[in-house]
């Protein structure tokens, strides 16, 4: 901030000297060890007192498990081997529960954000919903579904639903005003308005609230397992080792579930983002 | 037609409207009364209304929701409490040093990308049964909303205001709390909106999978005995309580921006 004040004076001679030491922070790599060098150190300062302090003054694994610990369980195959085929259960009905639950969310903020009348009778319906915590609807659905995947998949949709709905009419809400006007001048009919211009500049809301979703449905899968005891995946596993007091792998399976948060939330996100910003960029 | 909103007779709107409403209201009440219940069939999966109805009205179990409700709300009070006594700290904390939040911000990410419920069993067994687990899982699942908030309100803060103030001679603690400190108000309290909404529903997952009372476990006792009025009172009475704390969150919103001095 001070170099604003220093810049009139220095202006000619300015180029030579910062030239080199700017290069490196400002490169490729330069970046890359500014960005990552900081939480490294933190990680692994973190990990190192943990194990210290563990060791020094002998916490029991109950308490918390040492990273070894969790290094060793992590590294076994039995772990592994469950971990994999669990993770894949869990996957496997947030997707289902995501696409089914998001998508008819999108249709509906689309169809309540295009007509007045679906808008002003569901809005109350949807703020109820949104008001109740739909945890709370779990063991109807299972007393409904049965502790299968049909629940766990059910669920997790209910629960990617609503913040799908609610996105979607509040991106609808934020197109100007202004271009739709000038669009019916030019004699656009509604399909081509909704298409040209509502469309293209209500997809980046939209695509934040189908990332809550995602975030939610995998909620939603979890709690199913958690609350029908033969639904398998990570919840099962998770109460599998909690019944044994197993501490470090469950701190081990909620390592994996952070990445696979992660790697949905966050990768997949981004990848989403930057796909549909190109097409409708394009399509503009 | 909708998204250009044309000027029509607004009594005719609005009854077109309002009649919507009631029709579908009616509609679905009455599907829910007398059409014949049951997903699979059975006449237990769907309650009759009027039996919710009944469930809601004197004879209901109010002592059973009551104390049920006081216990779901406390540990989501005190949870709360936690997590964002926590949250503001460290979300100002990692706003103001640089360092810090390079450090450690990629772990909050990573840490908020996981489901706060995957943590329940954890607090089980830290905690135990009672509502002192709840409170921890409320506490650890409302953190990150008031953390990250905060931190991107202290990142918004107003650089030219900071540099006005250091010219005119404040001292940090000054700029702290004239300049950033009245700024973080708002960003808080759109994090405090979605994390109380978070703390109920934590409490309640807790509860669910395991506890010795409350909302969860009267809703699981519930289901178990097939006594699905009572759930389903339960789950209305949810609503409204819901609706009371998202309520109850814009009304201290308002009162805390009427009093807070005008700059």
């Amino acid at each position: 901030m001070n170099k604003v004040t220093e810049a009139p004076e220095r202006r000619v001679p300015r180029r030579e000297p910062p030239a080199p030491r700017r290069s490196f922070r400002s490169g490729p790599l330069g970046k890359a060890a500014f960005l990552l060098l900081p939480p490294l150190a933190v990680g692994l300062a973190g990990v190192l007192l943990i194990q210290l302090v563990i060791s020094r003054f002998e916490i029991s694994g109950v308490v918390i498990p040492a990273p070894t610990d969790i290094f060793a369980v992590m590294r076994s195959d039995i772990f592994l081997e469950q971990v994999g085929q669990s993770t894949w259960e869990t996957w496997k009905a947030t997707l289902i529960g995501f696409v089914l639950g998001a998508g008819s969310g999108v249709l509906l903020g689309m169809l309540m954000a295009e007509s007045r009348i679906v808008r002003f009778v569901l809005y109350p319906y949807v703020v109820a919903f949104q008001s109740l915590p739909k945890i709370a609807l779990a063991p109807v659905c299972a007393l409904w579904l049965g502790f299968g995947l049909t629940m766990k998949f059910s669920f997790a949709a209910m629960l990617a639903f609503f913040p799908a709905v609610i996105a979607t009419l509040a991106a609808f809400s934020t197109v100007a005003e202004s271009r739709l006007e000038m669009a019916t001048a030019f004699d656009a009919n509604r399909r081509q308005r909704f298409v040209r211009i509502s469309l293209p500049s209500a997809v980046p809301g939209i695509v934040s609230g189908l990332e809550i979703s995602m975030a939610f449905a995998l909620i939603g899968a979890i709690v199913g397992e958690f609350v029908a005891p033969s639904a398998g995946g990570l919840g099962q596993l998770l109460l599998t080792y909690s019944e044994a007091i197993n501490v470090a792998a469950e701190f081990s399976v909620l390592v994996v579930l952070m990445l696979l948060g992660v790697l949905q939330n966050k990768i997949l996100f981004s990848v989403i983002r930057a796909g549909t910003e190109r097409f409708f960029e394009s399509s503009r | 037609m909708t998204a250009a909103p044309r000027p029509m007779s607004a009594g005719a709107g609005a009854a077109v409207r309002w009649g919507g409403l009631a029709v579908v209201t009616a509609v679905l009440l009455a599907a829910w009364q007398f059409l014949p219940s049951g997903v699979q069939g059975d006449g237990s999966s769907v309650p009759k209304l009027d039996a919710v109805v009944k469930a809601l009205g004197p004879s209901g179990e109010w002592g059973e929701y009551l104390t049920a409700l006081r216990t779901t709300l406390g540990e989501a009070f005190f949870g709360l409490l936690i997590g964002f006594a926590a949250g503001v700290v460290l979300g100002v904390l990692l706003g103001e040093s640089r360092i810090l939040r390079q450090g450690f911000y990629p772990y909050a990410l990573a840490l908020q990308a996981l489901p706060p419920i995957a943590l329940a069993p954890i607090f089980v067994i830290w905690f135990g049964l009672g509502m002192e687990s709840k409170i921890g899982l409320v506490g650890a699942a409302t953190l990150f909303p008031i953390l990250v908030s905060t931190m991107a309100g202290v990142a918004e803060t107003d650089r030219g205001r900071i540099e006005m103030a250091t010219a005119f001679g404040a001292s940090k603690a000054q700029i702290r709390r004239k300049i950033v400190f009245p700024g973080l108000v708002v960003p808080i309290f759109s994090g405090l909106e979605i994390s109380v909404v978070l703390s109920f529903l934590a409490a309640i997952a807790g509860e669910l999978i395991s506890a010795n009372a409350g909302i969860g476990v009267i809703l699981q006792v519930y289901q178990r005995d097939f006594r699905l009025a009572e759930e389903f009172a339960v789950l209305l009475i949810l609503v409204v309580v819901g609706l009371a704390l998202a309520l109850l969150v814009r009304l201290a919103r308002h009162f805390v921006l009427e009093r807070m001095p005008n700059e």
